[in-house]
């Protein structure tokens, strides 16, 4: 509805700037007419009058419009308020009839809950002195086991507590034992491999003596045969190492 | 004519060193009476020929008559060849040997080895002690007194131990 109350009031607006338009031509046209301007000054004026009267009966349809349009605004508004109203009432009937549910079923477990109670407090009232009793036969009862727990720990314990020395002792002697075995190989293998090393030393020096003994009796038959042997001896011994060489054809 | 004058030459020639040296004495004559044949016979002799004036005396002065440029240049490069065809024999000896004894050794070497014409060069090593030692064609071999103790090293070690535990 509103938009067809624009569209009108913009019509006419636009009826009206024309028709200003249209007069402020003529005017104009008016000051400088000619005869042909004067025809068509009467064309216009014409026209105008033509314009004039459609923007009267514009008017008259927008006034009809809006009427039209608050009337039914009015109407539809009217409608609005008495579903409205119908709607609030249809919904406090609900509601109180809601909470008059709510209400009784509350009374009603209230009044449960009061019987729950008062079972209660009866049976608590009979049954205390019963389970006093028992608690504290159930007492005597936990003392003794715990007590008999107590001893039979202590004997588990103390069997545990020899049982453990007893392979402590046992393991004790087998640990001194290998240890014993194990030192007595390892000074073994100690003392074969001193012996070894003293057997290595003495191939060693009685190699070094060996030598020294060779140098010795080399430098001693130099010695002593450089002065003994005369040329001829050493002519012959000179024609020996010649034949020994023939023999092995050294100098073939 | 070449391997006539070698062999005269190596008959009583047995070291390498001497063979070089009568070579050089044997040159120095034979350029003489062919190049300048109106001093040979007048000229003073060198050191050289002078020691070995005594192989010169033995030489047999036949077999150079009649020797050309051309007959001396082939003699020449023969003798060169056979001194460089040696094959080396050094004897490594204890005491320096003499004349008589190194023609005794070549003599017997020769007739041994069956090697007429075989030089040998000689080296002295003291610490031998006795007999001597050889290098042939590049091997030593040792077949001195020295040598055969190394050899007998041990039963004279095992000797002189026994010695000490007595």
């Amino acid at each position: 509805m509103p938009e067809v109350v624009f569209g009108l009031i913009s019509i006419v607006a636009t009826a009206l700037y024309v028709r200003e338009y249209a007069l402020r031509k003529k005017r104009e046209k008016e000051a400088r007419a000619t005869d042909a301007d004067k025809v068509n000054y009467g064309t216009i004026a014409a026209l105008t009058e033509q314009s004039h009267r459609l923007v009267k009966e514009t008017e008259a349809d927008t006034q009809q419009l809006v009427s039209e349009a608050k009337i039914f605004s009015a109407k539809a508004t009217q409608d609005f308020g008495q579903q409205l109203n119908q709607f609030l009432q249809y919904e406090e009937k609900q509601t109180g009839q809601a909470t008059q549910v709510v209400e009784s079923s509350m009374q009603a477990k209230e009044i449960q809950f009061e019987k729950f109670l008062n079972h209660l407090t009866e049976v608590m009232e009979t049954k205390t002195n019963a389970s006093l009793k028992d608690f504290s036969v159930f007492l005597e009862n936990l003392r003794q086991e715990s007590e008999k727990s107590q001893a039979a720990n202590w004997e588990g314990a103390k069997s545990r507590v020899n049982e453990l020395f007893e392979n402590f002792e046992t393991k004790l002697a087998d640990f001194l034992l290998q240890t014993e075995q194990k030192m007595m190989l390892s000074v073994d293998l100690e003392l074969k491999s001193a012996r070894q090393l003293i057997d290595t030393y003495k191939v060693q020096q009685m190699n070094i003596i060996d030598e020294n003994i060779v140098a010795m009796l080399e430098k001693t038959l130099s010695l002593v045969l450089g002065k003994n042997l005369n040329l001829r001896d050493q002519i012959d011994l000179v024609y020996e190492s010649m034949e020994r060489a023939k023999t092995e054809s050294f100098l073939v | 004519m070449d391997e006539k004058i070698l062999n005269e030459i190596l008959k009583d020639t047995f070291t390498l060193d001497s063979l070089k040296k009568r070579v050089q004495v044997l040159k120095l004559i034979l350029e003489r009476e062919i190049y300048r044949p109106e001093v040979a016979g007048k000229e003073s002799k060198n050191d050289l020929e002078e020691r070995e004036a005594e192989w010169v005396k033995s030489f047999d002065k036949e077999l150079l008559t009649g020797m050309t440029n051309s007959m001396y240049s082939s003699l020449v490069e023969r003798i060169e060849k056979f001194i460089a065809d040696i094959n080396p024999l050094t004897i490594y000896f204890v005491f320096i040997p003499e004349r008589k004894q190194i023609k005794e050794v070549g003599i017997w070497l020769r007739s041994n080895l069956d090697q007429p014409r075989l030089v040998f060069d000689f080296k002295t090593d003291p610490t031998l002690i006795g007999g001597c030692a050889f290098v042939y064609k590049g091997v030593y071999k040792d077949y001195s007194l020295r040598a055969q103790i190394a050899d007998n090293k041990d039963k004279l070690i095992e000797e002189f131990r026994k010695y000490f535990k007595q």
